[in-house]
């Protein structure tokens, strides 16, 4: 014979957080990576020169 | 609850096992069931409330005098996935951009990208962009330097961003219906003091683990498709339309570098969840370090898992302390432009030719407040409690 409370402890669920799957969408907190020169920083040779 | 309620409830629930765990979803929450209760949940489902009852109380084997008791408290474990009080999100003041009927019926039409033909396709093509970026090219960067960019190039080129970050969603978005599972609306609202664009992918709980990385990695999958078709439009255009396609394509790259990072819920995070099936890795990480000094004051052994989340939390406190510290030299940076200024021209000045500075400084101090508060506020608890024991 199973005893209730055996039972009882078997009951509780546990809910989960949202999934939320987020992006920033401000371009400031982009300058943690600085984004004027993140990658496309350009090569001396191949850079138009200035007049 | 009566009966007839009850049923609703359980023909309402979805209910799955997932790596071994029992989970049931209840109108967009989702939770973890002990066995007994999936057990109970299923069987009541599928023979209704009362006969269901019935066969527990033979499967369990209760005796007759305690199934009153039982019931009562099978019933109030069922009704509490409907009442409990609902747990508020971390995303603030949301609100929807694409609603959950758009989100589908776009994830639908967008499925194919996720066949793998397509999936090695645009990595190849990536490939070759990283290739001819590195090697051949500066994509704008001497061009953007130099230009006198205008307020409205700006605004095209933010503009843009946002089409490349809501497009980033879908991609979470459409790797949920990949694995089979109803995405859920798109939206934007704040974490922290941050604007964020975000999905709703509560339903890759109701999958495997291993499905869920092409949930977490859909976002960054499809800014790689953003990318390329950004740099196709930049290779065929000049002038301010190709500055702020740059602007667009730099500020996609950075984000898609930026959401590895795992400490801030970003997809970074849910990646690392899953990889260690904790789905509740952050409310671990913040106790762990204790919980191990307490341990090991103890001289009872730690787990592996057990030292990575401390490692975790550990980084998770350094990049807290990382944003604190850039914060507080902005402030410091904020301030003695101030003090220049009005020395110069008086507070008029300040208000009138700076205001620019004014809302930036405003920003950065509610950003420092947002994060140092929890801190302070959990010293002046420890000082408080500290004085009383004297």
């Amino acid at each position: 014979m199973n005893s209730t409370d055996d039972l009882k402890k078997d009951l509780a669920a546990v809910e989960l957080e949202q999934r939320f799957e987020m992006i920033n969408a401000t371009s400031e907190s982009l300058d943690l990576v600085d984004i004027t020169n993140f990658i496309c920083s350009p090569k001396e040779d191949a850079a138009p020169k200035d007049n | 609850m009566q009966n007839p309620e009850l049923a609703s409830l359980l023909q309402r629930l979805r209910l799955q096992t997932v790596d071994g765990v029992h989970q049931a979803e209840l109108d967009g929450r989702h939770y973890r069931l002990p066995p007994r209760l999936h057990e109970a949940a299923c069987v009541m489902k599928t023979q209704g409330p009362e006969q269901g009852f019935a066969t527990l109380m033979q499967r369990w084997d209760v005796a007759a005098t305690q199934q009153s008791a039982l019931r009562a408290e099978l019933w109030q474990a069922l009704t509490a996935l409907e009442q409990s009080e609902i747990k508020h999100g971390y995303i603030h003041a949301g609100v929807t951009v694409l609603p959950a009927s758009v989100v589908q019926r776009l994830s639908a039409r967008l499925l194919p990208l996720f066949g793998l033909p397509a999936v090695c396709a645009v990595l190849l093509a990536f490939a070759l962009l990283l290739l001819d970026l590195i090697v051949f090219h500066s994509v704008g960067g001497s061009e953007l330097r130099r230009m006198d960019l205008s307020a409205a190039d700006w605004l095209l080129g933010y503009l843009f961003t946002c089409a490349v970050l809501l497009f980033h969603e879908l991609g979470h978005a459409t790797g949920l219906r990949a694995v089979g599972q109803i995405p859920q609306q798109i939206g934007f609202g704040f974490f922290l003091v941050f604007p964020v664009f975000y999905a709703n992918v509560s339903n890759a709980w109701l999958v495997a683990r291993r499905s869920r990385f092409i949930v977490n990695l859909g976002g960054i999958y499809f800014q790689l498709i953003g990318a390329l078709l950004l740099y196709a439009a930049i290779a065929f255009t000049d002038g301010h339309v190709r500055a702020f396609l740059s602007l667009a394509f730099k500020a996609n790259l950075a984000a898609a570098c930026f959401v590895l990072i795992p400490f801030i819920r970003n997809d970074g995070y849910w990646l690392l969840s899953d990889c260690l099936g904790l789905p509740d890795l952050y409310q671990r990480a913040g106790g762990m370090c204790w919980v191990i000094f307490q341990r090991l004051r103890a001289r009872v052994s730690i787990s592996a898992t057990e030292w990575f989340i401390a490692a975790y939390a550990v980084c998770n406190y350094s990049f807290l302390a990382l944003v604190i510290l850039g914060l507080g030299r902005s402030i410091y940076r904020n301030a003695a432009q101030f003090g220049e200024i009005i020395h110069a021209g008086g507070a008029n000045t300040l208000l009138l030719e700076h205001p620019a500075l004014l809302v930036s400084s405003g920003i950065t101090l509610l950003m420092f407040g947002v994060f140092t508060r929890p801190i302070i506020w959990r010293a002046y608890q420890h000082v408080k409690l500290k004085s009383r024991s004297i």
